[in-house]
């Protein structure tokens, strides 16, 4: 299997990617690389527009001393147009509908260099502008995690290509030899299966075969007289048995094999379910967030039954068609190679037919699709919106539209009909010609045979009556197979398709990795230690610069700040759901990359402004964080939470069904409910990020009080636009631009003059009409 | 109001006659002659497929609208030439001549094309469709945002072997 990974996985190199895909240098030209020698280049990017929008082969180039723009010559030698880096003071970038312009300025906003790009050099152009600001708002200049500048440019290339498509861009037979790498637990299986279709193949070219027997060495000697009555009906009478047995073996393969193979396909389905939800779950958040739900949902579920498909049947059915077609081929040749070779010859034609056909169709079935989709489209709009439908009296106009779309969808599928209900007569008819053609020739053949015969006794002129009506039966089995292996190519594709995005969860490996003998905190007191913090999501744009702190265990503390400004990025990484860029997190004065993932976040508690409920019960969802909890500790931590009330005023009280996500509960229910699940929890590490932010006064009232049960005892960090919320924070650290830019309690802050907490309080004062205490 | 305050006024609209409205910058902004001065705004056209040269915002650079243009006509001269030239570049996209290959793969459909401005190669999601414009031109939005316009759907060589056939009406 791993063998088969690696296969599969032989990922196409980021030049190859370039190439393919971008059809621009997949690096800086050498020549170019030369003229910088002496110089470090930490960025570039293609420039692929001149001043008159026209496409052509610059580059921008940022070393660690200058600025270089490279425009290209008429005979490909560069020009180049060289900047100082300390002379640039501002740079902008201004973006058009496909054309984007960046520029640099000298201090006197004097332009220093002008480049226009289309969206494709985006990111490595972004990266440019970031870090001439960087080095001019930090004094120094900004290090990329990525070091080299080939690799950063090929990244920021190809990364819409890689996020659209997936990162197992491998070849199709690969993929197919990895799938069938998942029947080796099922030898035994396969084995059956596809020994029961080959026999079943072969046996059901049988009954033809006997049909010709009975004619030629049956009925004719018997009519000739050279054989007697009682011989012909012994012989016939076991021919018969024969028959019967031939078809009852038929049918016992036939049905040995589609129950097997069945069988098995559910069970390599189910193998592949399991691997990916697993797999799903040892994924980092980042992985998450680069991925849509849905695409998400599909490759556990739907791509998974495309592949139960393919494997129970699909392989099955060609190896089948393939062996039929080939065991005809030789059984007519045998029988008659002349007719045969009429039979066999067309059979190439009708396969490109069927293929050109497959292709054609698939035209017209994307045009539907198409069409179909802004059908759902209108749906998916009018439906969830139907109130603003209504509101506005648009209800007629939506009718009309659906109508027409649905009018249109219905005309394009009618094309298909059209188009294919005329293929397949024709196709038949191509067949039929053929079995014309074996009339035609097979005859006269069977007429001079016959002729010989009586004139001389003997059958070795002409074509013997059974085995030309042997042919005309064989030739009705002929259709199926060269039908499925003329859609051999579609069905494959599809098949490999989801097969590619089931592997890609596969082949994604997590980002945080636990060390090889991580350190339990059992129990952990809640010391949290950050020390020059820095991390970025996508490993550009600084999210947090250079934070410290120390809080100690049992402390309550307050984030405050700006919207953006890196509040939430500090917990999730105190949770380790990402890995920093530098300086270090630590734990009662444990690295948190040592402790054991296990004993770290079952020790932290997250109350969130959105709470996420499952679909079951209140009781299922508060004994989330603690599935072994007694009902008593379950009520307990919901009266903490002031949920018990209202919970109990449900008919179904504690066993009521919340719906998904929670949708039966109001905003502060669910928060309550969440609350009582981070009681019940017992964490020694709570997160509180804007707890009470979508509520009503008298909710939020209640979730305070909830609160305060909650925070007792405990490590906090409670982040809140509503300053009210954390006065009784023993500290509050403002955090504005991924810096921590003010630490103390309440009343030392908010006396500071020019604060930012203070300007922050005033404001919020302002907007309320009443005052915070000082 | 004072006399030297009617009589400051009264000159700088002396002077604002005096100067071209619009004018072009060498970065590629536009400068608004505005109380004296000119000022660096962007352009922004309101509805860039509908209505492209009409309903125009000249912006600054916190978004703050400067001037509105209704008509190009009601500009002067040289400031309608300089507005025309912004107005190329803030609308520019690729505009498509030739379809030369469609493809299928993995999630992506593969598109070659001939374009005005030179060959290009792009890719866009499978279930990203083009868009027919109001006009009944043609929008294809790639993998980056970058825009393919066909204009003349009808003509005979935009495409010989119907490939845009799914993608059309």
């Amino acid at each position: 299997m791993k063998l088969l990974r690696k296969i599969t996985t032989a990922k196409l190199s980021s030049e190859e990617m370039i190439n393919r895909y971008v059809s621009q240098p997949e690096q800086l030209p050498e020549e170019l690389k030369k003229q910088f020698n002496n110089e470090s280049i930490q960025v570039y990017s293609y420039v692929d527009f001149d001043n008159a929008f026209n496409l052509c082969g610059d580059w921008v180039i940022l070393t660690e001393t200058s600025l270089h723009f490279a425009s290209m010559n008429s005979d490909d030698t560069f020009k180049l147009k060289t900047v100082p880096r300390d002379e640039i003071k501002s740079v902008k970038e201004v973006s058009g509908l496909s054309a984007n312009r960046l520029v640099f300025y000298d201090s006197d906003e004097q332009v220093l260099i002008v480049v226009r790009y289309s969206h494709r050099q985006n990111r490595s152009m972004s990266l440019i502008k970031f870090l001439v600001e960087q080095e001019n708002e930090l004094g120094k200049q900004f290090q990329l995690k990525q070091k080299n500048s080939d690799e950063t440019y090929q990244q920021k290339v190809l990364t819409p290509i890689k996020e659209a498509q997936a990162s197992v861009a491998g070849n199709q037979a690969a993929v197919v030899w990895r799938l069938l790498g998942y029947l080796k637990p099922y030898k035994k299986q396969v084995g059956l299966g596809l020994v029961a279709a080959v026999l079943m193949t072969i046996i059901s070219l049988i009954p033809a075969y006997l049909t010709g027997y009975v004619i030629d060495d049956l009925i004719k000697p018997y009519q000739s007289g050279r054989l007697t009555l009682s011989e012909v009906k012994q012989m016939t009478y076991v021919t018969i048995a024969g028959l019967i047995a031939v078809y009852l073996f038929v049918e016992l393969f036939a049905w040995l094999r589609l129950k097997t193979m069945s069988i098995m396909g559910e069970w390599v389905a189910k193998d592949l379910r399991d691997e990916v939800y697993t797999h799903l779950h040892k994924l980092s958040l980042s992985f998450f967030s680069s991925k849509q739900t849905g695409s998400l949902i599909s490759r556990v579920g739907s791509d998974t039954d495309r592949i139960w498909d393919f494997v129970a049947f699909g392989i099955v059915e060609i190896t089948t068609s393939v062996l039929t077609l080939m065991g005809l081929a030789v059984v007519l040749i045998y029988l008659d190679w002349p007719l045969g070779l009429i039979v066999v010859l067309p059979i190439p034609f009708l396969l490109l037919a069927i293929y050109k056909h497959g292709q054609n169709m698939q035209k017209m079935f994307l045009k539907a699709w198409r069409k179909w989709s802004a059908l759902t489209d209108c749906l998916s709009d009018t439906i969830p919106g139907v109130k603003v439908v209504k509101a506005f009296n648009r209800a007629k106009d939506e009718t009309n539209k659906f109508n027409q779309r649905n009018a249109s969808v219905t005309g394009e599928f009618n094309n298909i009909h059209e188009v294919w209900t005329r293929f397949w007569p024709v196709l038949m008819l191509s067949i039929r010609l053929v079995v014309i053609s074996v009339w035609v020739f097979g005859v006269p053949r069977v007429i001079e045979h016959v002729t010989h015969y009586k004139e001389t006794g003997l059958t070795n002129v002409g074509l013997a009556p059974g085995v030309f009506i042997a042919f005309v039966i064989y030739l009705r089995m002929y259709v199926r197979p060269i039908e499925v292996i003329g859609q051999l190519a579609r069905n494959i594709t599809r098949a490999t398709s989801s097969a590619h995005r089931v592997f890609e969860v596969l082949d994604t490996e997590p980002n945080i990795i636990e060390v090889k003998q991580p350190v339990k905190l059992e129990p952990m007191n809640g010391a949290v230690k950050f020390k020059d913090v820095s991390f970025s999501y996508d490993g550009v744009r600084k999210i947090l610069k250079g934070i410290s702190f120390d809080v100690k265990p049992g402390e309550m503390i307050g984030l405050v700040g700006s919207s953006g400004g890196g509040k939430t990025t500090i917990t999730n990484l105190m949770a380790r759901f990402y890995d920093i860029d530098s300086g270090s997190i630590s734990i009662d004065g444990v690295d948190i990359k040592n402790i054991e993932m296990e004993s770290l976040r079952s020790q932290i508690g997250m109350v969130l402004q959105d709470p996420y409920l499952f679909h079951g019960t209140i009781l299922d969802n508060i004994r989330y964080a603690n599935p072994e909890a007694t009902l008593d500790k379950v009520v307990e931590a919901a009266k903490a939470a002031n949920a018990h009330e209202f919970i109990c005023r449900f008919p179904h009280a504690y066993d009521t069904i919340v719906g998904e996500r929670g949708q039966s509960l109001s905003g502060g229910e669910r928060q309550r409910v969440s609350i009582a699940r981070a009681i019940l929890r017992d964490p020694k590490l709570l997160i509180l990020d804007e707890a009470t932010s979508a509520v009503d006064t008298e909710t939020e009232r209640k979730i305070q009080q909830a609160l305060d049960n909650l925070v007792s005892g405990r490590t906090v960090f409670a982040i809140a636009h509503r300053l009210s919320t954390l006065q009784q924070a023993d500290r509050l650290f403002v955090i504005d631009k991924g810096q921590l830019v003010e630490k103390g309690t309440h009343s030392e802050l908010v006396k500071k003059e020019n604060g930012v907490y203070a300007k922050l309080v005033k404001m919020q004062a302002d907007l309320n009409g009443n005052k915070i205490s000082v | 109001m004072n006399l030297s305050a009617v009589k400051k006024i009264e000159s700088l609209e002396e002077e604002e006659q005096q100067h071209v409205l619009i004018k072009n910058h060498e970065d590629g902004h536009l400068l608004l002659y505005d109380k004296g001065d000119y000022k660096k705004v962007e352009l922004k056209p309101c509805f860039p497929w509908t209505t492209p040269s009409r309903y125009l915002a000249l912006v600054n650079s916190d978004g703050k609208e400067l001037k509105f243009i209704d008509k190009l006509d009601e500009l002067d001269e040289p400031s309608q030439k300089a507005v025309q030239q912004a107005l190329y570049e803030a609308g520019f996209c690729f505009e498509v001549v030739k379809i030369d290959k469609i493809e299928e793969e993995f999630e992506l459909r593969r598109w070659w094309v001939q374009t005005k401005q030179g060959p290009r190669q792009f890719q866009t999601k499978l279930m990203d469709w083009p868009r027919i414009l109001p006009n009944g031109e043609m929008l294809i939005q790639d993998l980056y945002g970058d825009l393919f316009h066909i204009k003349d759907l009808k003509n005979s060589n935009l495409d010989k072997r119907g490939l845009l056939t799914a993608f059309i009406d």
